[in-house]
């Protein structure tokens, strides 16, 4: 097995080094010798943010559980070590044992936000793997993807063999067997027999196997199966139950500050509160809750091998959690002598998640953080997002009276049927908020930070038909909110609008975006999330170059009954569902938390026989049903 | 009870961690043994631990001095042995003992290091070379020396920061310097800095900007040139 050995001379000369020398507690490293499959597990970004990701964690501790199977992790290099990587023709490694990414049997990567899609050709390119899935030979590994992104795959579908749909606890184990028995069979059929055996595996899409097709005016049509082993929809791998999943016990510890540095508790999957800008709440249906008594005892495992002094209590919408009070005290009680403390990323907008809040320990450091997306409650309504005005001022009375004084504020632009009426709206919250503290406190010391991103439409969500802003819309409502803004008192954050543009046309692209990522990347594009590196001028060129209006994809308003290059890809919740919810959105129509009210049809549990875990009840004796548009 | 002095390493897998890095991933390890650590009293406590210096990244040691304070009385060799299996790749616990809580912080007490400096040559030189240029920097009466920090800009005089014959070796394409470096009156210097003038000044082949360093033995010296350990001031 070769080492790709980095002398210290050059790492020295590199911003944090730190980044490529491996060996941290708890990484594990077996005997490639002894192996029977390796694992190349890759975070396309830089280390501090890749090692922060828990579903690569699960997978690694999956796969290093099983005896004849290793995986190790290999993260995108930074700028300047990849400079000095490729002048002295050193290839992309991984961490633990320094193996060359292309000498492994399969090189997976977690695809959590499109604009990383650059990172990952560039990574196949210093791994010395061909960058288009077809050039690839039996020596190359099998290059896979999971994540989100592969949701919609397309854009990325020429460069990877297989997408992994869903939840892959269980399909990562049924590869590894693939992979091992094809190998001992002594690699009969190559390639093309791999591919083929691999999408026997539910949840697995090989788009090799699809040929795209296109109307004569150059609309998608759709996916044609090419091999009779292709199934013509790909439903995602979803745990039913989640209380048995294994569990990451041993975190590795990050050798360099990261992002989410703390013991990580998965509560639950999933999100049901139906808000109609969310993907994820789509995607990770139905709501599967652990129970208080497994997360404590995981919580204790995780402190004792780590020393982290922080737990992290993670999911789609923490504060949700049916029993976190519960949950809360428990973990207190368990760990009251210990000097651990509980955090939680964000909390629900009312007064008893202050409660909650007075015993965790985050909110105390860095103030409340709210979400209410949307300035009026008419345009909360069309996203659905059940926030009240009432709501957020008794939560933020509370929290004034306890001794906060940082708020949060998150909102969108760019939404459905938004008028300058709601972003106003924006405004007028942050003023009643700073109002309310200047009333409660008799002080004027609050910092109020108003967080607006830009809204850019997800596939399987019932906005997926929406044409994005333009560019100079964008702007225009950025800058207005900005007017309406005049407090000392009150930040208002906003990015550059162009990223929103790129990721845009990304998320609902077809195929022939694939060589518009290629030529960007050739053109030097990378690490696209980093205001630092992205360069619009490049990707406008890329477009250019490919034959692409990027307008096409980010802001053409879409018929409900156009196909969609995602199609073939199917979440559970159906396309007439999320057709209805679009039309409701229209009249702001609110849908209920299937968990606590009637089933709104979706299909997720019925379709794929499943059902809501929750400490209240779940589903027990509701009826679902499949909604169907006449 | 008591204050513990030990000394550790900060080795080779560890090299690129910064001092910060360090501090957490050393902190982690002490958390893992279940040593009955004593923590800063206050809103954010933090544990009471503290080093003879703050390594920066590309820096290793052996050793590194650092004090703890625990909360109840337990044999140095139970600390030894609960805390051994938890030190992570790169970290290895060499001695402890304890010592005087009233004994000076050791960040006060050192005042003169050791160091090993490695670079590549980047032309070549023979062993005879490397004396001729030792010899001369060593007898000279005095080193002046523009010391450039953030903050002002400062013309020094190196001698007495390096008051023992800087020593040495090439072997291969590496040449390998030995020296010490006393933190005075009007400060000291970094081992960069040595080479520095040893490349500038007096013909070594290096490339200034090149360079690895170990740090060693670690001391206060005091005006007779004596050397103190920190474990002098060890009670039990």
């Amino acid at each position: 097995m070769s080492q790709v050995l980095v002398s210290p001379f050059l790492l020295a000369k590199v911003q944090k080094p730190a980044r490529y020398i491996g060996g941290e507690w708890n990484s594990v490293v077996k005997d490639h010798a002894q192996m029977a499959v390796s694992v190349a597990l890759a975070f396309p970004d830089v280390y501090e943010v890749a090692m922060s990701h828990l579903g690569l964690k699960i997978l690694y501790h999956i796969i290093d559980a099983i005896p004849d199977a290793v995986a190790e992790r290999v993260y995108a290099p930074w700028p300047d070590m990849e400079k000095i990587m490729r002048e002295h023709g050193l290839p992309l490694h991984t961490l633990e044992t320094k193996k060359p990414v292309r000498e492994y049997d399969i090189f997976g990567f977690t695809l959590q936000y499109e604009m990383c899609c650059t990172n990952v050709l560039n990574m196949l390119d210093m791994a010395g793997i061909a960058i288009w899935s077809e050039a690839r030979t039996e020596e190359d590994p099998l290059v896979i993807a999971g994540g989100p992104c592969v949701y919609n795959p397309e854009p990325l579908a020429p460069f990877i063999d297989v997408f992994f749909v869903g939840e892959s606890e269980e399909s990562v184990v049924e590869m590894i067997d693939v992979q091992r028995r094809w190998k001992e069979e002594g690699k009969p059929g190559g390639r093309r027999e791999l591919l083929r055996r691999m999408v026997v595996i539910e949840g697995n899409y090989v788009p090799a196997f699809y040929r795209d097709e296109y109307t004569a005016a150059g609309d998608f049509l759709r996916l044609v199966p090419l091999d009779e082993a292709a199934p013509r929809s790909i439903r995602k791998r979803v745990i039913a139950d989640v209380e048995n999943l294994p569990v990451p016990l041993r975190p590795i510890l990050p050798h360099i500050e990261s992002v989410h540095d703390r013991a990580v508790l998965e509560l639950f999957r999933g999100c049901t509160r139906g808000c109609r800008f969310c993907q994820a709440g789509m995607l990770y249906r139905p709501v599967r809750e652990k129970t208080p008594e497994i997360l404590v005892d995981i919580a204790e495992e995780l402190v004792n091998n780590s020393g982290y002094d922080e737990i992290s209590l993670m999911s789609l919408s923490s504060a949700d959690y049916s029993r976190l009070p519960e949950l809360v005290d428990m973990l207190m009680a368990r760990f009251a002598d210990r000097r651990v403390s509980v955090s939680l990323p964000s909390l629900r907008v009312d007064s008893f998640s202050v409660d909650i809040a007075n015993k965790v320990q985050q909110v105390r450091k860095s103030g409340l953080t709210f979400a209410p997306e949307a300035g009026s409650q008419r345009l909360r309504d069309v996203i659905n997002k059940g926030v009240f005005e009432d709501d957020l001022v008794q939560a933020c009375s509370h929290a004034f009276k306890s001794g906060w004084n940082t708020v949060k504020l998150y909102f969108m632009l760019g939404l459905p049927t938004e008028t300058d009426e709601d972003l106003k709206g924006i405004a007028d919250l942050a003023y009643l908020v700073s109002d309310l503290y200047r009333e409660l406190t008799g002080k004027v010391n609050c910092r109020i930070t108003v967080s607006v991103s830009t809204f850019v439409p997800k596939p399987f969500t019932p906005f997926q038909w929406m044409g994005q802003l333009p560019l100079e819309e964008m702007r225009r409502r950025q800058d207005y909110i900005k007017g309406q803004i005049r407090n000392k008192n009150i930040t208002y954050n906003y990015h550059d609008a162009k990223t929103s543009v790129l990721e845009g046309v990304l998320a609902r692209g077809d195929r022939r975006v694939a060589k518009a990522i290629y030529e960007a990347w050739k053109n030097g594009a990378r690490f696209d999330g980093w205001t630092e590196f992205f360069d619009y001028e490049r990707w406008l060129a890329a477009f250019a170059a490919a034959g692409i209006d990027p307008a096409y994809y980010a802001q053409r308003h879409r018929d409900p009954a156009e196909p969609l290059p995602w199609d073939h890809i199917d979440c559970g919740v159906t396309k007439d569902y999320l057709a209805l919810e679009w039309r409701r959105a229209q009249t702001g129509a609110l849908t209920r938390d299937c968990r606590r009210e009637a089933c709104s049809g979706c299909g997720v549990c019925p379709l794929l026989q499943v059902n809501v875990v929750d400490g209240m009840g779940g589903t027990d004796g509701k009826t679902t049903f499949v909604y169907h548009q006449r | 009870m008591g204050r513990l002095r030990l000394s550790i390493t900060k080795g080779e897998p560890l090299r690129f961690l910064g001092h910060l890095d360090f501090l957490r991933a050393m902190e982690r390890a002490l958390r893992r043994s279940n040593l009955p650590l004593a923590y800063s009293e206050g809103f954010n406590p933090r544990m009471k631990v503290s080093y003879d210096t703050a390594l920066g990244v590309g820096v290793t040691a052996d050793p590194l001095y650092m004090d703890i304070e625990l909360t109840e009385d337990i044999a140095k060799a139970d600390v030894a042995a609960q805390l051994r299996p938890q030190l992570p790749g790169g970290i290895e616990l060499r001695e402890c003992h304890y010592v005087d809580p009233k004994a000076r912080k050791l960040m006060a007490f050192i005042n003169y290091e050791y160091y090993e400096l490695t670079a590549p040559l980047i032309n070549s030189y023979t062993n005879e070379e490397l004396t001729a240029a030792l010899t001369e920097f060593n007898a000279r009466k005095e080193i002046p020396f523009r010391k450039v920090t953030p903050k002002k800009v400062r013309d020094i005089d190196v001698r007495p920061i390096v008051p023992e014959a800087v020593t040495g070796r090439v072997e291969g394409e590496y040449i390998y310097l030995y020296f010490g470096l006393q933190l005075t009156q009007i400060g000291s210097i970094k081992p960069g800095e040595l080479w520095k003038i040893l490349v500038t000044e007096h013909g070594v082949p290096g490339a200034e900007d090149t360079f690895l360093c170990q740090r060693g033995e670690v001391y206060f010296r005091d005006e007779k040139g004596r050397l103190h350990s920190p474990f002098e001031e060890a009670v039990r």
